[in-house]
């Protein structure tokens, strides 16, 4: 048994380096793209990110108006905080497109706060103050729970657990 | 790997569904009940694998293993991968349900295609042609995998989706050689210690 193991080490040893080596240099995107965005007077302030939580840097961030006319009003890139603001006209509603690698994306609608006061330079300096918190919400919120891992595994079990009791029924 | 919703346009993504809804199907009427066990096993190891970030540096490096679900279990390894998928749509937003057949097909024709190319060689072979036949079920999984994801994405056509398409191929190469270690690790002690799961016999 330990022969096989430092068997397997010998041959394949260089191979998992080189693995952790190229997990150094190169970053992989995983599955999800999750996005986080508030109007604040004229602007739309938000933050794109992966579901492992790295920034999601360098993508196509774009503001349209909603469905049936969906005109494209402004666009940018995200910086290497995958942080982005774009230039918002006064509309009632807006859609916010995220467009990342390899074919993610994601979309949020965003209403204008009901309480804008553009005059105020406290309120201002409010959001600006809350703004982190608004996205340490959103990024848990959004969180691969272990909760969740566990109850997709529950599932799989339990649904091949009803596949062979409905399987052993005609045996009987 | 997941493709998010609205990437593809609606003829894609119908045509997408209805072979993954044949394959589905075809794919549970090979799943025969002494297996069934094992497909719980791997639809669960698929579901959380991919989930899994190990953090290397500054990236993370994570599995996705549908090259191994395909090699163990053939034809009836598609159904399995919908669950799966199913699941990480509904749970973590990965892909989503419009899309599922698509991802279904990006991640299950590679799995198919690892059990025919692969199939003998495990079934004929000793501990050596085991561990090859790990090493390659990894590239063929991703490798396969990530073409056909770029392939899609191609086919949509679009916006900056032509630069996309290669940066998916690149972008996959730690994935592929991760579940390519894996598989070699794996497979070698399958066929020590559940020969019946390598060879299509009933014992597993």
């Amino acid at each position: 048994m330990s022969s096989a193991g430092s068997f397997a080490w010998k041959r394949f040893g260089p191979l998992l380096l080189l693995l952790l080596w190229l997990g150094v240099a190169g970053s992989v995107q995983a599955h999800g793209l999750r996005v986080h965005a508030q109007l604040e007077g004229n602007a739309v302030h938000g933050r794109a990110w992966y579901s492992d939580d790295s920034p999601a840097v360098g993508e196509r961030a774009s503001l349209h108006r909603p469905e049936p006319d969906s005109m494209e009003l402004a666009v940018t890139r995200t910086d290497a905080q995958g942080r982005f603001v774009l230039p918002a006209p006064p509309e009632a509603a807006l859609r916010l497109v995220v467009e990342g690698d390899e074919g993610h994306r994601e979309e949020l609608m965003l209403a204008a706060p009901v309480t804008a006061l553009p005059g105020s330079p406290w309120q201002a300096e409010l959001r600006r103050e809350l703004q982190p918190l608004r996205e340490d919400i959103a990024r848990l919120q959004q969180r691969i729970r272990i909760g969740d891992l566990l109850a997709g595994v529950g599932l799989i079990v339990g649904l091949a657990g009803g596949w062979a009791l409905w399987r052993s029924r005609g045996r009987r | 790997m997941h493709l998010s919703e609205g990437v593809l346009p609606l003829p894609l993504l119908a045509g997408c569904w209805v072979v993954a809804a044949a394959g589905v199907v075809q794919g549970l009427r090979r799943l025969r009940d002494e297996r069934l066990p094992l497909a719980a096993l791997l639809g669960a190891a698929f579901f959380v694998a991919s989930t899994v970030h190990v953090p290397a540096g500054v990236g993370s490096v994570h599995l996705i293993l549908n090259g191994v679900c395909g090699l163990l279990l053939g034809g009836a390894a598609l159904p399995v991968l919908a669950v799966a998928l199913l699941l990480q749509a509904v749970l973590f937003s990965f892909g989503g349900l419009a899309v599922l057949g698509a991802n279904l097909l990006i991640m299950g024709l590679p799995a198919l295609a690892v059990h025919v190319l692969l199939g003998p060689l495990v079934r004929r072979g000793g501990p050596r042609a085991a561990m090859t036949a790990g090493v390659l079920a990894g590239v063929i999984g991703i490798g396969g995998a990530a073409v056909l994801a770029a392939a899609l994405l191609l086919l949509a056509g679009g916006r900056q989706l032509h630069d996309l398409a290669g940066l998916l191929v690149l972008a996959h190469v730690p994935v592929l050689l991760a579940d390519a270690a894996i598989g070699a690790l794996l497979l070698p002690g399958l066929r020590r210690l559940a020969p019946g799961a390598l060879d299509g016999s009933p014992d597993v």
